[in-house]
């Protein structure tokens, strides 16, 4: 990564701004004096349109995604041809927009019918005329629900008078009243009502003052046609979108990436130096790209060196292959410029624990097909992973070659033990890893892969520390790191690994384990790190931690077997279908449980146990100036 | 008595098992849900929530040691 500087002539910002937005090397950096610019002339203008634009976008977003799915492949147009037909996707635009409102107008009618329907199928269930409901000088009433049914009599001697009128129903589980008294009698109604929970409904007066005559399934009749007609009017407008959607899809999105790119433009002198004559730009370029910026013509280009305060952003340079895997370093952290990049080592190791879990040859190749075929990234895309989702699929995809590779060696095949059957085996396998004696081998081979990851881990954490703070500290810290991790290997394959085997321990291991664990303390506290001591009972955790990859693979292993189990004896009882049902459902069950669980394990292991040991992270991404085209061929 | 013994073992087992996930449950029951809060708020802390949720889950590793121990 190289320090650079532009100089120029402000007459040529723009254009210089736009040449560089199209070779999208320069990572710009934020002009720190006083003298910024100002956004280009025509930027408002061009703001204005694209806010404007992604709010019918917005609103349309339903429609785009499945007219999107239509149209594969994408047709990209050329700014030219934009800038003839603005006039013409602008009309299409402006045509939406009235199409949109007119949708809502529509559907906000659609839900006042509905409502009214609903109150009216109320009124229904009493059965009375809604001419009932006039202002009356004398009379007064009250519709609600009542938490009991309540009859006349009950009423009757409540009020002590016989002069009001009621009518009960029951809707949608409720209650319904409807009490027409003297307004004598007003309080003491009200008294009661209280009484008996009774809540006034006080929608249904809109209704009566709306519709003064007539039963209320008359009125739902004719509401009913209206909201026939209604709802033939939405679709036919939904249509109308479709269909302008389908033939200009391209354009409409092609438009608004134009305007992006040109707002870009008009808003990044805010970045930018600028005097009466002159502008300064200043930025990060990838050294291998630096000689495309040099043959900008008459502007002043230089290099400056870099100095301690700026530390240049980040450009992870990674092989096809293992580009995914550089998601899972930055959703930890960026790493920073002078920092090793993990992604190549969590390509193997991320895959190779996620087999060592999983580990069924079925399931590998049934993992390998969903991904391949891109069954899995557009089912995760459906459930909003988003960009994530080709992403996931990618590393699955790694991650299934090494479930087949494992499979085979524990002679697994959607948990039956089948395969030592066809393929051919070497004497040490298979690894039989329900039965005692692989668990043990299972055991020792795992805490063997978590020390060896673990020493990778402090080895390069060795590294960066002699890089970044000098060999001195490296050692009191690293170093002293890496004599108790080695105590705690003498003391796991010393002392619990024949404890958990059964067999007797090796002579002497206690000793070394504590000789090296108070060297390795020693180097800490003479290096100002005693508080670091708290932690040393951490490092034996984290090598048993990896003791999860044995026992997430037996647990995987053990409901594949018991589903066998249970369709087999129902098949042998002649019960064929609810057998099939049952490996169907149980396989499917815990494929799913074994693409989460092996994922967020071996993920875990990297995070906790690998990472701590040496990664930082807390670096800045490197996004050029610029963006990416996607509709639109940009002029030359 | 041979048969009692084995027994007792096979509980102490199950116990060490059993005791630990539940140990395990209840501290990440109280994390997860913090850092489900957290990531809600801001996505970008998935990998710190993550690590945080599982960190108490060592213990179950733990007392799957023991029950090995205890079962050879």
């Amino acid at each position: 990564m190289e320090r650079v500087l532009l100089v120029g002539s402000k007459e040529r910002l723009e254009e210089v701004l736009e040449t560089i937005r199209e070779l999208r090397v320069l990572h710009l950096e934020e002009f720190t004096g006083t003298e910024k610019g100002k956004p280009l002339e025509g930027s408002e203008e061009i703001s204005e349109k694209l806010i404007s634009l992604r709010s019918v976008l917005s609103r349309l977003s339903e429609e785009i995604r499945q007219v999107y799915s239509e149209l594969n492949p994408i047709h990209k147009i050329t700014e030219e041809e934009i800038e003839k037909k603005e006039k013409e996707i602008l009309n299409i635009i402006s045509r939406l927009q009235s199409l949109l409102e007119e949708r809502d107008k529509t559907k906000s009618t659609l839900n006042d019918k509905k409502s009214e329907i609903n109150l009216l199928r109320i009124l229904e269930s009493l059965d009375i005329r809604l001419d009932v409901f006039h202002e009356y000088e004398t009379i007064d009433y009250k519709v609600g629900v009542t938490q009991t049914e309540l009859n006349e009599e009950m009423l009757k001697s409540e009020l002590n008078s016989d002069e009001f009128e009621i009518f009960t129903g029951f809707y949608d589980g409720k209650n319904i009243l409807a009490i027409f008294y003297r307004k004598e009698l007003s309080k003491g109604v009200e008294r009661l009502l209280d009484r008996f929970g009774f809540s006034e409904l006080e929608e249904i007066y809109k209704i009566t003052k709306k519709y003064r005559s007539g039963h209320p399934s008359e009125i739902m009749s004719s509401l009913e046609m209206e909201l026939h007609e209604i709802k033939e009017n939405a679709s036919r407008l939904e249509d109308e979108i479709l269909s302008i959607l389908r033939e200009n899809l391209f354009r409409i999105l092609a438009y608004e990436e134009y305007l992006k790119a040109k707002s870009i433009v008009k808003e990044a002198p805010l970045w930018v130096g600028v005097t009466k004559e002159t502008f300064l730009l200043e930025g990060w370029v990838p050294s291998d790209s630096i000689d495309s910026l040099s043959s900008l013509k008459d502007i002043f280009f230089t290099k400056i060196e870099e100095d301690e305060n700026s530390e240049p952003p980040t450009l992870l340079e990674n092989p096809q292959l293992i580009k995914p895997f550089e998601a899972l370093v930055n959703s930890y952290s960026v790493p920073r410029y002078h920092e090793i990049d993990p992604s190549s080592l969590i390509f193997v190791t991320f895959p190779l624990f996620y087999g060592l879990m999983l580990g069924d040859i079925g399931y590998g190749m049934l993992l390998l097909i969903l991904t391949s075929s891109g069954v899995l990234k557009s089912f995760l895309e459906k459930l909003g992973f988003g960009s994530s989702s080709r992403v996931i699929s990618k590393i699955l995809l790694v991650s299934s070659v090494w479930t087949i590779i494992f499979g085979y060696v524990y002679n697994e095949f959607f948990g039956f033990e089948i395969l030592r059957n066809i393929l051919p085996y070497p004497s040490f396998l298979p690894v039989h890893r329900l039965g005692k004696e692989g668990i043990k081998e299972l055991f020792l081979i795992t805490v063997t892969i978590g020390i060896a990851h673990l020493y990778l881990g402090l080895i390069m954490g060795f590294r960066n520390k002699a890089i970044e703070e000098g060999l001195r500290k490296a050692i009191h810290e690293k170093g002293g790191w890496l004599l108790i991790l080695t105590g705690m290997t003498v003391l796991v394959y010393g002392l619990i690994l024949p404890m958990v085997t059964g067999s007797q321990g090796i002579s002497g291991s206690m000793e070394l384990f504590v000789l090296l664990i108070i060297s390795g303390s020693f180097l800490l506290v003479s290096g100002g790190l005693g508080i670091e001591i708290v932690e040393i009972p951490s490092i034996l955790s984290n090598i048993l931690s990896y003791t999860r990859l044995m026992a997430i693979g037996i647990s995987s292993a053990v409901i594949a077997v018991s589903f066998n189990e249970m369709g087999i004896e129902s098949i042998l009882s002649g019960n064929e279908i609810l057998g099939g049902l049952i490996l169907l459902s149980g396989h499917s069950i815990n494929l799913a449980l074994g693409i989460i669980g092996p994922g967020l394990h071996s993920l875990r292991l990297q995070y906790v146990e690998f990472f701590t040991k040496f990664y930082l992270g807390g670096g800045r991404r490197f996004s050029p100036f610029g963006l990416e085209r996607k509709y639109t061929i940009p002029r030359r | 008595m041979e048969a009692g013994v084995e027994g007792y073992k096979a509980i102490g087992a199950a116990l060490a098992i059993g005791l630990t996930g539940l140990a395990a449950a209840i501290a990440e029951k109280e994390i997860g849900a913090a850092a489900v809060g957290a990531m809600a708020e801001e996505e970008r802390l998935f990998a710190k929530g993550l690590i945080l949720t599982v960190i108490p889950e060592t213990i179950v590793i733990f007392g799957l040691i023991i029950a090995m121990r205890l079962l050879p």
